[in-house]
């Protein structure tokens, strides 16, 4: 089976399955439009993702790659956010740390399918909240200004919230 | 500017209401036309109102009524440009406040205790609804009608639980007609808003003394200079706050997006939206996007008391835009044709809307 070279930001060098790795929109574009072909030595370095997160990535890519390949966002489907499976669920049971890495390398690496999912996993964790709850949550501080703040209290005024 | 008695424009004109009105028009009403556009309504019923009074500072008309004790009146503000305002103080039946901005009604009436005061206000084209509530202490209600343009004028009603005005209590039905060349806008508006109702205490202090009333029209400034200073040097000394969370300021806008929308997709919109807005800037700006406002139930998630046409309105102009499903049960709208046009508008994607409640539907919509 043809794999690759995939290297993390801190050296790391993964040799990858090629179809696991082309789950990533990034890495398939990679591949296409430069030409690498299979069997080349040549390593793929992948700058905004650590081994560790990588090493997740790929975990998460190998279980996914049979997966029907996602069709482009659409609205009219109708979408859920407790339809996560039970592997991504344990997969996803990370500190908030690593679910921030993750979310950023699948947006970084364009791997739909988990930035889906791991999206939905923030939603869940955002819904029924109140703002200050939600700051606790994600250690989020209020940073707007008194001035937004009365501009921002104003403008949801109308809004029975709590 | 002339008074006129009849009151015939009144299409609602709840029928409990006119019965009362024979009262207030037993007591005179006058009303003289003063030079510059400013217009002074003298009113006195045999035991309610006495005072109807211009705002020399606009070219709209404020009118003041006091009740049985004279000292318990309230001042009325006017505001910008043509527009009225009319105020009884609690003892007698009613508080009402109007602003003819564009003929348009704005409606406050309170009762005994004015904190209870609930208020409509419409800034419509050519039509303004006016009505009392009850729950303001048992008041009865009061008709004000209000014209400034001729013919532009539509409907003026109590509600049907608030008209019956009460034996012991005085109600009167004024309709004012304002010369169209009143609508001029004046070239400096001087005030910026409306007073707000003020509380129980103040109501009682002596506010037919034009000492004190100037008095209380000076005093708020000085104090909002301070509030300003304030502000301004509170915002220089604002830094924002170290180690800021990755959630808020790490995430790509489509990141956050993306999690938004999840989180609003079974539920809708409200409150969650709301919400994420308050928890800090980067979260503001991307629960903003319209294209998160998908189904969005105002009725359910509004506070009665903000649900306005004008509201109503920013929320259609800056939220609504790719909305598909919208409550707007118990909305306060008088115009609707120009509110369901405006939102047809606006969000063309629309494909269900509740308007339980509204009260100025009728078929012809």
């Amino acid at each position: 089976m043809p794999t690759i070279k995939l290297q993390s930001s801190d050296g790391e060098i993964f040799d990858t399955d090629v179809q696991i790795a082309k789950c990533s929109g990034t890495i398939k574009t990679m591949l296409e439009d430069l030409g690498m072909d299979e069997g080349d030595d040549e390593v793929v370095p992948l700058p905004n993702v650590n081994s560790a997160i990588l090493r997740k990535v790929l975990q998460w890519a190998t279980f996914h790659k049979d997966d029907p390949i996602p069709v482009e966002d659409d609205d009219s489907k109708e979408k859920r956010t407790d339809d996560i499976s039970s592997w991504d669920a344990d997969f996803l049971k990370v500190d908030q740390g690593t679910l921030f890495e993750l979310i950023l390398a699948a947006n970084y690496l364009d791997i739909k399918g988990l930035l889906d999912v791991t999206c939905k996993t923030v939603a869940n964790m955002i819904k029924g909240k109140t703002p200050e709850e939600i700051r606790k949550t994600f250690n989020i501080k209020n940073d707007f200004t008194p001035a937004e703040e009365e501009q921002v209290r104003k403008e949801n005024e109308w809004c029975e919230e709590k | 500017l002339r008074g006129n008695r009849s009151t015939g424009n009144s299409r609602y004109r709840a029928p409990s209401s006119s019965a009362a009105s024979p009262r207030a028009v037993d007591s005179a009403d006058r009303w003289d036309a003063v030079p510059n556009r400013i217009a002074r309504i003298h009113q006195e019923s045999f035991k309610s109102f006495r005072v109807v009074r211009s705002l020399p500072q606009s070219s709209g008309i404020r009118l003041e009524s006091s009740g049985i004790r004279p000292e318990s009146a309230e001042v009325a503000q006017s505001r910008l440009e043509p527009f009225v305002v009319i105020r009884s103080s609690p003892e007698s039946s009613g508080v009402v406040r109007s602003r003819l901005e564009s003929s348009g009604v704005l409606l406050k009436s309170s009762g005994i205790r004015s904190e209870s005061a609930d208020y409509v206000q419409s800034r419509s084209e050519s039509s303004g609804v006016v009505w009392s509530r009850p729950e303001s202490s048992g008041v009865s209600g009061v008709v004000w009608s209000l014209q400034s343009r001729p013919g532009s004028f539509k409907a003026v009603r109590s509600r049907p639980e608030s008209s019956e005005i009460s034996e012991n209590k005085i109600g009167i039905k004024l309709c004012i007609k304002k010369a169209s060349d009143a609508t001029v806008q004046p070239k400096k508006p001087i005030r910026k808003r409306a007073r707000k109702p003020r509380s129980l205490n103040e109501d009682s202090s002596d506010e037919t003394s034009p000492e004190k009333r100037n008095r209380r029209a000076e005093k708020p400034r000085p104090k909002k200079t301070n509030n300003n200073t304030e502000k301004r040097s509170a915002e220089e000394a604002y830094t924002p706050p170290k180690d800021q969370s990755v959630w808020a300021n790490g995430l790509p806008e489509s990141v956050l997006y993306t999690i938004f929308k999840n989180a609003v997709q079974e539920e809708g919109c409200l409150p969650t939206l709301i919400r994420l807005s308050e928890v800090c800037t980067a979260w503001y700006k991307v629960s903003q996007q319209c294209s998160l406002w998908r189904t969005v139930d105002l009725g359910t998630w509004g506070r009665d008391r903000f649900k306005t046409e004008p509201r109503l309105k920013w929320l259609i102009e800056n939220r609504l835009q790719h909305a598909t499903e919208v409550g707007l049960a118990n909305w306060k709208v008088t115009n609707v044709q120009c509110v369901l046009d405006k939102l047809l508008e606006a969000a063309p994607g629309l494909t269900t809307i509740s308007l339980a409640g509204w009260k100025a539907l009728s078929t012809d919509h």
